[in-house]
C-alpha cells in the first residue's frame, strides 16, 4: 500500500510540485512573520538585558523603563550603596524622545552616562569609542547603515548638537533605539540638575538580587527595587503591548491565512485523486488504507512544504537583514516547531474531507464515465 | 465566451468556491496589514489635528508633538500672546505615564490643558469639570474595566475618571486628559524632588488667531519675536508626526505587507496554475471537439480574472470584518482596511497575480493532446 501512496503522491510531479510550493509559500509567510514577531521582542529589551545589573533602581511607582518617568535624587544612590549586600551602584539619566541624524527622525530611548560608568553603556561597539565624551553620543550602526553617517557627523537632541563618536551594534529596534550621551550633557537637553532617572546595582557576590531588592526597598524611601530578571520581564511586557502586539496581531492573521492557504492546497491535490481512490476501493482497499494513503500524503507534504519554507527562510532572513537593517529577524525553533504542527494538523483536517467521500461512496462509481 | 466561463465556474463548484475563498483571503490579508498601517499613521495625525490650534508652538529645535520632549519656558506664553494676529496661546503638556492596575500595565499618554486642547470627542461622562477630575481614552477603559467615577491612580496619586474620549490614542498609547492644577499636585506628591522645575511643564502652547490673521505670517512673527520656540501650522506638524511615524513603524510594516504581496502573488499564481493544471482531461475533450487553444488560452485568463472580480469584494469584505472584530477587541487600534487607495492597489495586483497565473498553464494548455480525452 505504501508503494501506492508514494506512486500515486508523485504520479503528477508537477502537481505535487505547486502544491508544495504552495504550502511553502504560505508556511513561509507565517514563518517571516513569526521572525519579525520575534526578532522584535527580542530586541526591544536589549538594553536591560545587556546592562550589568544585578537590582535595578528606580522612583518609587515605577516598575520598568519603556515610557516610564523616573526621577530619583541623586543622593539616594549613596543611601543604597550603603545598603548591606550592595557591591557598586551606577547611576544613569534617561529620556526618551525623538532624535534627528542624517536627514530622518529616530525615536530614540537616550541614556546619559557617569564618566566612570562600567555596565551600563553600549556593551557591543561596531565603530568608534565605547563610552561618549562631553558632546559625543554613540548611535546604532543602522543609523550609519541608513543614512550614510559617519564618525564626526552631527545628530540633534531637541536643540542640542551632538558628534557622532561611535556607532554601538545590537541596540537598534522599533521600539527601543539607544543612544548614549554623557550624563551632564543629558542633564542639559533636560534642564535638570542633581537627579537620576535608575540606578544598576550589583550585588556581593552569594547574595540574592530578589532579596537585595527587597532590603533596598525597606531601607530607602520612596524607591522600587526590582531584580534584574523582573525589569526585564516588566519591561518586556509593556513594550509587546506598544507595537510589538500589533506585529502579533498581522502574525496571527498572516497565520490564518497560511493555514488556509495549506488546507485548500492539501484538500486539491487528494481531492484530485478522487478518481484514482475509488478505483482502489473498488480493487479491495478498505477505508482504514484510503484513510492511511491519505493522511500519509498530506503530511508528506506539509512536512516536505516546513522544509522548504524553512530553506527558502534562511536564505531570506540574511537577505532581509541586509535590505532592511532597521528590521531584526530571528527565527526559532518554537516558531518552526509551530508552524510545522499546525501545518501537518491543518493539512490531515483537509485531506479528511475528500477522503471521508471517497469512503462514503459506492465504488462502482469509479467505473462510471 | 462569458458562457463559457461561467459554466466552467460551475462545473467544479467546490473547487471554485475554494479558489475564490483562497484569493479573498489574500486580498482581506493585505488590506488588513496595509489598513493596520494606515491607521497608526492617522492616528499620529489626529494627535496633533484634535488639538484644534490654528498653529503650534513647540520648543526651539522639536519638531513632532507624538514621543518627544518639548520644555517651553513659562513666559513663552505671554510672549506669544503678545504677538500681533495672536488671539490665544494655551497651554498644553505632554507627559507618559504608566497606568497600572492589578498587575496590568499601561503607558498612557497625559495632555495637560487649561483653555484648548482637550479631548475632542467624548462616548460617555464630561468633560473635566471638578479637581481631579481625567478623562481617558476608551482603549484604557475597556482594557482595565473601567468606567465614569472610578477612581484613576498613577503613582499614588488618584483621579477620578469624568469621561471616557474615543479615537485619543496614537503611537500604541491611550490618551488621558487631565488639568495643570491636578499635574501641580501630582507632582507634588510624588517622590521627587526638591525641584518640580525638573518635571514637564509646558510643552505646547496652542494658539489661537485673531479673525483674519495669516496663519504663516504669524508664524512668522512668533518665530521672529520668541526665539525659544518654533512654530507650525498643525497640518505641517501632523505630516511630522506621521513621517516620524513612517521611520519608525514603516520599516517593519512595509516589510510586511511586501511579504504579503509578494507570497500573495506567487500563490495566486500558484492557486490558478493548478486550478487549469487539474482540468487538462477537460481541455483534451475542448480540444478533440474542435475548440481552438487561443480560445481555451482566453477562456482560462477570463475564468482567473473573474475569480479575483469576485475574490476582491470578499476580499474586502473580510477585511472590514477583521478590522472592526481588531477594533472592537482592541480599540487601541485603527485598522483602515478599506482604505480607497490600498483597494485599488490591492484590486489591481489581484488582477494582474491572477492573469499571469493563469497565463503561467496555457502552454499547458497548448500541449495537451486531445487524445488524452478519450484515455480511461
Amino acid at each position: 500500500m505504501w508503494r501506492w501512496t508514494f506512486k500515486s503522491l508523485v504520479a503528477s510531479p508537477l502537481t505535487l510540485a505547486m502544491s508544495i510550493a504552495a504550502a511553502a509559500c504560505a508556511m513561509l509567510l507565517a514563518i517571516l512573520f513569526e521572525a519579525i514577531y520575534a526578532g522584535e521582542a527580542k530586541q526591544v529589551v536589549a538594553y536591560l538585558e545587556n546592562a550589568d545589573a544585578d537590582v535595578w533602581v528606580m522612583q518609587g511607582g515605577v516598575s520598568n523603563m519603556h515610557m516610564a518617568t523616573s526621577y530619583l535624587s541623586d543622593w539616594k544612590a549613596h543611601e543604597v550603596r550603603d545598603v548591606d549586600g550592595v557591591a557598586s551602584v551606577e547611576s544613569i539619566l534617561y529620556l526618551n524622545t525623538v532624535i534627528d541624524a542624517g536627514g530622518k527622525k529616530w525615536f530614540s530611548f537616550i541614556v546619559g552616562l557617569d564618566s566612570s560608568s562600567k555596565g551600563a553603556g553600549p556593551w557591543s561597539m561596531a565603530e568608534g569609542k565605547p563610552m561618549p565624551g562631553p558632546g559625543d553620543a554613540i548611535v546604532p550602526r543602522v543609523f550609519a547603515d541608513m543614512t550614510g553617517l559617519q564618525l564626526g557627523d552631527i545628530v540633534a537632541i531637541t536643540d542640542r548638537k551632538f558628534r557622532i563618536s561611535g556607532f554601538s551594534a545590537d541596540t537598534f529596534s522599533m521600539g527601543n533605539t539607544v543612544i548614549f550621551v554623557t550624563k551632564p550633557d543629558l542633564e542639559d537637553v533636560m534642564s535638570s540638575l542633581d537627579i537620576v532617572s535608575f540606578m544598576l546595582v550589583k550585588a556581593n557576590p552569594g547574595v540574592s538580587p530578589d532579596m537585595l531588592a527587597r532590603r533596598i526597598e525597606s531601607n530607602v524611601t520612596k524607591v522600587s527595587a526590582l531584580p534584574s530578571h523582573a525589569f526585564v520581564a516588566n519591561d518586556r511586557s509593556m513594550v509587546m503591548q506598544m507595537g510589538v502586539e500589533t506585529i502579533a496581531l498581522m502574525t496571527t492573521i498572516g497565520g490564518s491565512l497560511a493555514i488556509l492557504l495549506v488546507a485548500f492546497t492539501v484538500y486539491s491535490q487528494i481531492a484530485r485523486q478522487q478518481r484514482e481512490l475509488a478505483v482502489a476501493k473498488a480493487l479491495g482497499a478498505t477505508n482504514r488504507m484510503l484513510l492511511m494513503s491519505v493522511t500519509a500524503q498530506a503530511t508528506a507534504i506539509s512536512v516536505i512544504s516546513v522544509l522548504v519554507a524553512l530553506l527558502l527562510a534562511l536564505v531570506l532572513v540574511p537577505l532581509t537583514d541586509a535590505l532592511v537593517p532597521q528590521v531584526t529577524l530571528r527565527i526559532t525553533g518554537s516558531a518552526i516547531e509551530r508552524i510545522a504542527v499546525l501545518g501537518v494538523a491543518v493539512a490531515l483536517v483537509a485531506s479528511l474531507v475528500p477522503a471521508r467521500r471517497i469512503a462514503r461512496a459506492d465504488p462502482v462509481t469509479a467505473f462510471h464515465s | 465566451m462569458i458562457r463559457f466561463v461561467c459554466r466552467q465556474l460551475r462545473f467544479d463548484v467546490v473547487r471554485s468556491v475554494l479558489t475564490t475563498t483562497a484569493l479573498a483571503a489574500v486580498v482581506a490579508v493585505i488590506l488588513v496589514l496595509e489598513g493596520f498601517y494606515a491607521g497608526l499613521l492617522q492616528q499620529l495625525r489626529s494627535a496633533v489635528l484634535d488639538r484644534q490650534a490654528d498653529l503650534i508652538a513647540t520648543q526651539a529645535g522639536v519638531a513632532n508633538m507624538i514621543a518627544t520632549r518639548s520644555i517651553l519656558p513659562q513666559f513663552s506664553r505671554d510672549s506669544v500672546e503678545a504677538i500681533d494676529g495672536v488671539a490665544a496661546a494655551h497651554p498644553l503638556t505632554g507627559i507618559s505615564i504608566i497606568y497600572e492596575q492589578q498587575g496590568k500595565r499601561t503607558p498612557v499618554f497625559l495632555f495637560i490643558y487649561d483653555t484648548g486642547g482637550g479631548p475632542d470627542r467624548l462616548l460617555a461622562g464630561s468633560a473635566i469639570t471638578h479637581p481631579r477630575d481625567i478623562v481617558i481614552d476608551q482603549s484604557l477603559a475597556i482594557k482595565h474595566d473601567l468606567r465614569t467615577g472610578d477612581a484613576f491612580v498613577v503613582s499614588n496619586f488618584e483621579f477620578r475618571i469624568s469621561g471616557i474620549a474615543e479615537g485619543a490614542a496614537a503611537f500604541f498609547a491611550p490618551f488621558g486628559f487631565a488639568r495643570y492644577d491636578d499635574l501641580i499636585d501630582f507632582y507634588f506628591e510624588s517622590d521627587i524632588a526638591a525641584d518640580i522645575s525638573t518635571f514637564p511643564l509646558l510643552s505646547f502652547l496652542l494658539v489661537e488667531l485673531k479673525p483674519g490673521s495669516d496663519p504663516p505670517t504669524v508664524a512668522a512673527a512668533i518665530e521672529a519675536g520668541v526665539p525659544e520656540v518654533d512654530v507650525f501650522l498643525p497640518e505641517r506638524l501632523a505630516d511630522q508626526d506621521e513621517s516620524l511615524g513612517r521611520a519608525l513603524i514603516g520599516p517593519i510594516m512595509g516589510l510586511m505587507v511586501i511579504i504579503a504581496y509578494v507570497i500573495g502573488a506567487i500563490l495566486t499564481g500558484m492557486i490558478m496554475f493548478a486550478t487549469v493544471n487539474a482540468r487538462r482531461r477537460e481541455f483534451g475533450t475542448l480540444k478533440a471537439l474542435g475548440f481552438s487553444n487561443r480560445f481555451l488560452a482566453s477562456s482560462v485568463v477570463a475564468e482567473a480574472v473573474a475569480i479575483a472580480v469576485i475574490a476582491i469584494p470578499l476580499g474586502a469584505v473580510l477585511a472590514a470584518v477583521i478590522a472592526e472584530f481588531v477594533e472592537r477587541t482592541a480599540p487601541l487600534y485603527v485598522v483602515l482596511a478599506t482604505q480607497p487607495g490600498a483597494l485599488l492597489r490591492t484590486s489591481l495586483a489581484c488582477l494582474a497575480f491572477a492573469a499571469i497565473g493563469a497565463l503561467g498553464p496555457v502552454g499547458l494548455i497548448r500541449n495537451v493532446d486531445p487524445v488524452v480525452a478519450f484515455r480511461s
